[in-house]
């Protein structure tokens, strides 16, 4: 029996075009817009933190930053979450597999550093540590964490982007956490935040090269 | 068909299943598509897939797997080891055809 689609007159030049427009069809519509993800984290990295360094930088000694830009800087984080996830469910839905697997291992990664950074936080207020101990470890705790799943996430996907992010973020991290809580937070901002508006720049750039 | 054409597994050089083969092809080694994404990203009617994956089916090219979840039967298609290496040779035999 012959199948619906079936045809005896197709010659290999208009399969040759036909393979070609189908693969850069279905790459197209699987592919992660990843230049929104990383504008997404640069936006919430630069406001949020930036808005928790204004409410910090004139106090002498320091105490902490105040609920409102914690708050602020919360919702900034959260929304750049459930865009990223967004983003990346949307083109890979109905793809499951290895791919899969590894997505959600490499998010449950990130999860666990994020719940630890909480508790080493809270552990050490119990401990009663000094406020800058606190606003030190705060702000490169999260930062280390960020820094170690985008090295963790360019080991699975072999991807540069993330690779340089990694070393990025860890680089400010180390830089960062000797200037004290303040400083941190601005360096945080603008060279964490920065970083990744500009790989953002960069990706959009390279796609469309 | 021409001599030349014979050297083109025909199981694949066909529009639709190439389409298929080669959609399937871009994904990871280990991954597989769901049958309603398949269909939405060839553009397909669910019979004229059906009929296609058969045929691939029993040229042991691609797997489908039925799975129940909490939102009904879900059927996910998957290009074995031997539909890939299938589809290498035919974009090698294709190639060689248009740029000998």
């Amino acid at each position: 029996m012959t199948a619906p689609g079936e045809n005896d007159d197709f010659d290999p030049s208009a399969a040759a075009a036909l393979l070609q427009q189908t693969t850069h069809r279905v790459r197209r519509s699987t592919a992660v817009r990843t230049p929104v993800v990383y504008a997404g984290w640069g936006v919430a990295w630069l406001v949020g933190l930036g808005g928790m360094w204004l409410s910090v930088r004139d106090q002498r000694p320091y105490h902490g930053p105040a609920t409102a830009p914690t708050v602020v800087l919360g919702v900034l984080l959260a929304a750049a979450l459930a865009l990223t996830m967004v983003v990346v469910l949307r083109p890979t839905r109905g793809i499951s597999g290895q791919s899969e697997a590894q997505g959600r291992i490499f998010g449950l990664a990130w999860l666990c550093g994020f719940v630890l950074v909480f508790t080493l936080m809270d552990a050490l207020g119990r401990l009663g540590a000094d406020p800058a101990v606190l606003g030190t470890v705060g702000g490169a705790a999260p930062m280390l964490v960020t820094s170690l799943s985008y090295l963790v996430g360019a080991a699975a996907w072999l991807d540069r982007a993330m690779l340089t992010m990694g070393l990025w973020l860890a680089l400010v991290t180390a830089v960062g956490v000797y200037t004290g809580p303040v400083t941190l937070l601005f360096i945080a901002a603008t060279a964490g935040g920065g970083g990744f508006l500009l790989m953002a720049g960069f990706l959009w750039w390279r796609s469309r090269s | 068909m021409s001599a030349a054409d014979a050297e083109l597994d025909p199981i694949i050089h066909v529009p639709t299943r190439l389409r298929i083969v080669a959609t399937l092809a871009t994904l990871s080694a280990g991954d597989s598509l769901s049958f309603s994404r398949l269909q939405q990203l060839l553009d397909l009617t669910p019979g004229n897939l059906i009929t296609h994956l058969r045929k691939l089916d029993e040229a042991g090219y691609v797997t489908s797997v039925k799975s129940r979840g909490n939102s009904g039967s879900h059927t996910s298609v998957h290009l074995t080891n031997e539909g890939r290496a299938a589809f290498d040779r035919y974009s090698t035999a294709l190639r060689r055809l248009i740029d000998p």
